[in-house]
């Protein structure tokens, strides 16, 4: 490739928001020609809004994007296809029932093909594969039966048969075991000799120190810097992915409130499945106990073991020094766990039902007679009162769920947790898609409750969110419970530290 | 970055009371279209507002009525139910074998035990479904679809294909065929309206005053979310079934009652797909989680009334198909167009 252009792909200036939240700030990005450049940052750091920006599944507010020196406007995927940026995200855009060479040209078909040429069209899949060195693969197999690194080398032929000249890798290593790790580091190697521009995006320290060129560090939705990989070691590279000013962001609490009493929660040696292998930590009563670790860490999938939501493999489980089995989300609700699903609006609320009966429904039985009869003064002055406690934020409590904001919708939902009268809460990702006021009131009664000698369990993947409020965080990584941080270690380096084994 | 304020009301202003009345014509079009019919058809047609043709409707729609009500209850859930035309023949054909071929007429309590018989039937038939989608997760298209041949199959195995007719000269068959076809003498209302009116009214009373009422729609509405806040949702996905088999198997009892016989070809009749249709009008969603017992009793009375009109102005039959296609597609679109609109 001539090097008429300094960069193969570069942005400048992008901002971006999500209703009113600022996911991307004045954020920078070039990459040269036949260069694996590293983009890094914490969990919410703004690394996947800036791919997503690139590979034009959303539009910038702001910024300009240039490719191989010329501006360019990516308005949709399709665009960015043109302009030769093809983005492989960690969940694969195959079709698993379909044939790789199928998978391959797939966006031929309906244009090109009246009549399907198997013959060449094999051919060419055989040829595209040998090319980057994995000949090995039969372009007659199923997607679904190949291995999860070999789909991920599907995906990337298909886009390089595209003429992707700039190619996004998302974690491509996550799923994969160190043998293929190796394999697809060739492949990468590989392709930079050919003089394409790669942008790899990857929690994994050492992968970055082993493969990349140079380093983008993103932080808070804004541009930190961008390094040569040989200047640095991780230690700094740590540091300049953390470090800020936490005050302001979270209330105050009250220590004085605050008695952090006996375990209410143990958990020894929980596995599950691939995604928990080995998971022990300790839940206090009047405690706030964080989870930390990367995304893809274990963490939901652990407490849904330990709930009996997922069926766990092994280990042990105790509620107020009783060892317990839990069986199923009701067994666990039944003794007085109440679980905030991560992703509200399709496991946490019901959007096209009142708000009324979201904050009822599981505990009903509070407000029936005879017969199943329902008390429906009861419930409505019940529901009135949640609602100033709570500070759920509408003029009608009959208005169905999907009316209020993101923050007043997670309201409702912890509203139904405590109408429940559940003293132990796991709330997982319970700021997520929530803007900074209502993630302050949820905070604030959060306090609340652990004066009322609640214990609280948070999932949560902003480590900001875990250093200002808990009382104490346990790091998982790949699907173990590696660490605990006290209260007075609870730094962004300690945490980080643990999540990605440094 | 600052909390959403809390929206206007409503009706702060003649536009917005325009687009909130717009709204609820298009929320509420089944009964627009009820009234519309209503007209038209008391415009068309002189026999229309008799009595005697009301009395004939409300007869008539006694048994579709009870079975809309049921498939309202499982398409509140998120399922359907292909199997009910077979359930209700089933039980039809049970109450008229236990009186005559079993000879339970004979017994001054003959007539309880066989129609009890036939609701347990009908009750039993559901169940079967409810088993299958609720508890094994099953698909309720396939569940429901493979039970409607189940039950054809077993109507032909009964009557070995004939047709069993009662004998109104015994007193038992007296008795119950008096009960379809005789009125109160006060106002002279069917006793089949009668007890569809009564079902109605409980099923309403149960789906809107009760918890039970309350977690089916919730059930369908997000059965995830349901599960996760500690509810055995697939207690109430069964009893959705079970209720539904119920009603088909009282259904099944006024059918035979109104006849005085009962015959496996009435399997064809198209109970299934008339409740869809009643049950979609009113306002349901194939999705679950939307729909009442009020609005689908409108949905049954639009089609009775379409059915009724077209016969009374002698429309053929087929013709009378494609003007009921029309209305179907017509209220689901109004629907479609307002749920588009306002979100």
């Amino acid at each position: 490739m001539a090097a008429e252009y300094e960069y193969a792909v570069e942005m400048k200036g992008i901002y971006k928001s999500f209703e009113g939240v600022h996911a991307l700030q004045d954020v920078s990005l070039a990459v040269k020609p036949g260069e694996i450049h590293a983009l890094v940052g914490e969990n919410g750091a703004g690394k996947s809004t800036l791919i997503k920006v690139l590979s034009g599944a959303h539009g910038a507010d702001l910024g300009e994007v240039f490719v191989k020196g010329v501006k360019a406007d990516i308005n949709n995927t399709k665009a960015a296809n043109d302009l030769g940026v093809s983005v492989i995200y960690q969940e694969f855009a195959l079709v698993p029932h379909l044939s790789v060479a199928e998978n391959i040209f797939i966006d031929e078909f309906g244009s090109e093909y009246v009549r399907i040429d198997w013959k060449k069209l094999r051919t060419r899949a055989k040829t595209a594969l040998e090319s980057i060195g994995f000949g090995d693969i039969d372009p007659r197999t199923l997607v679904r039966e190949l291995s999860v690194a070999y789909q991920q080398v599907v995906e990337i032929c298909k886009a390089l048969t595209r003429n992707a000249e700039i190619l996004v890798l998302d974690e491509p290593t996550a799923v994969l075991t160190t043998k293929e790790v190796d394999k697809l580091f060739r492949l990468i190697q590989n392709l930079k000799d050919q003089g394409a521009a790669i942008i790899y995006v990857s929690h994994r320290l050492e992968e970055i120190f082993r493969i990349t060129d140079r380093i983008t560090v993103l932080k808070d939705g804004r541009y930190v810097d961008t390094v040569n990989t040989s200047d640095m070691e991780p230690r700094s590279l740590v540091n300049m992915m953390i470090g800020r000013d936490l005050s302001s962001f979270f209330p105050t609490r009250d220590s004085s409130m605050q008695k952090i009493g006996d375990v209410v929660l143990k958990v020894e040696n929980i596995s599950a499945g691939k995604a928990v292998k080995d998971v022990s930590f300790e839940l206090r009563e009047g405690e706030m106990l964080g989870l930390s670790g990367l995304v893809g860490a274990g963490r939901t999938e652990a407490m849904r073991a330990i709930l009996g939501i997922d069926k766990p493999d092994g280990g042990k489980v105790w509620l107020r020094g009783k060892e317990i089995r839990l069986k199923s989300a009701k067994d666990a609700f039944d003794r007085g766990i109440g679980f905030l699903p991560e992703d509200r609006k399709n496991q946490g609320v019901l959007l096209n039902m009142p708000i009324k009966y979201n904050i009822t429904f599981s505990c009903i039985k509070k407000f029936i007679a005879f017969l199943g009869w329902l008390l429906r003064k009861a419930e409505d002055s019940f529901t009135a009162d949640m609602r100033e406690k709570v500070g759920i934020k509408t003029n009608n409590l009959k208005n169905n769920v999907s009316s209020l904001s993101g923050g007043n919708q997670q309201k409702v939902a912890i509203s139904r947790l405590l109408a429940s009268d559940s003293k132990i809460l796991i709330l997982d990702e319970p700021t997520r898609g929530v803007d900074v006021g209502a993630k302050m009131e949820i905070f604030k009664l959060v306090n609340e409750l652990l004066y009322q000698n609640f214990a609280v369990l948070m999932i949560s993947s902003e480590m900001v969110e875990i250093i200002g409020m808990c009382d104490r965080a346990v790091v998982f990584k790949d699907g173990k419970s590696v660490g605990e941080v006290g209260k007075f270690d609870l730094t962004e380096e300690n945490l980080i530290r643990y999540a990605m084994g440094v | 970055m600052s909390e959403p304020t809390i929206p206007a009301p409503e009706y702060e202003n003649a536009a917005g009371r325009w687009r909130s009345v717009v709204k609820l014509l298009f929320n509420y079009n089944a009964v627009v279209l009820l009234i519309i019919m209503f007209i038209v058809a008391t415009i068309i047609s002189d026999v229309f507002l008799t009595p005697g043709n009301m009395v004939n409707i409300l007869r008539q729609q006694s048994t579709f009525m009870l079975v809309a009500i049921g498939m309202l209850l499982v398409m509140l859930t998120g399922g359907i139910d292909l199997s009910v035309s077979s359930n209700v023949t089933v039980s039809s054909i049970i109450v008229a074998y236990a009186l005559k071929n079993a000879g339970l007429q004979n017994y001054s309590w003959g007539l309880m035990a066989s129609v009890f018989l036939a609701i347990v039937a009908g009750f039993v038939f559901g169940s079967v479904n409810g088993f299958f989608v609720a508890k094994l997760n099953m698909p309720a298209f396939i569940v429901t679809l493979a039970m409607m041949y189940a039950g054809r199959g077993v109507a032909f195995i009964i009557t070995d294909a004939n047709t069993i007719l009662l004998d109104q000269s015994v007193p038992a068959v007296t008795v119950l065929v008096g009960l379809a076809m005789g009125s109160d003498p006060l106002l002279h209302i069917p006793y089949p309206a009668i007890a569809m009116a009564v079902i109605v009214i409980i099923m309403g009373v149960v789906m809107h005053y009760t918890s039970f009422g309350r977690l089916i729609t919730a059930t369908g509405s997000n059965e995830t979310a349901v599960q996760l806040a500690g509810i055995n949702s697939k207690k109430y996905k069964f009893w959705a079934y079970a209720l539904c088999g119920i009603l088909c198997g009282i259904a099944g009892v006024i059918s035979t009652a109104r006849t005085g016989s009962a015959t496996a070809l009435s399997t064809s009749v198209s109970y299934d797909m008339t409740s869809i249709a009643a049950v979609v009008i009113g306002g349901a969603s194939l999705k679950g989680g939307e729909g009442n017992v009020p609005m689908t009793v409108i949905g049954v009375f639009v089609l009775a009334i379409i059915g009724n009109i077209m016969n009374l102005v002698s429309l053929g039959v087929y013709p009378q198909l494609v003007v009921k296609a029309v209305i179907i597609i017509l209220a689901v679109l109004l629907k479609s167009i307002s749920s588009k609109t306002t979100d």
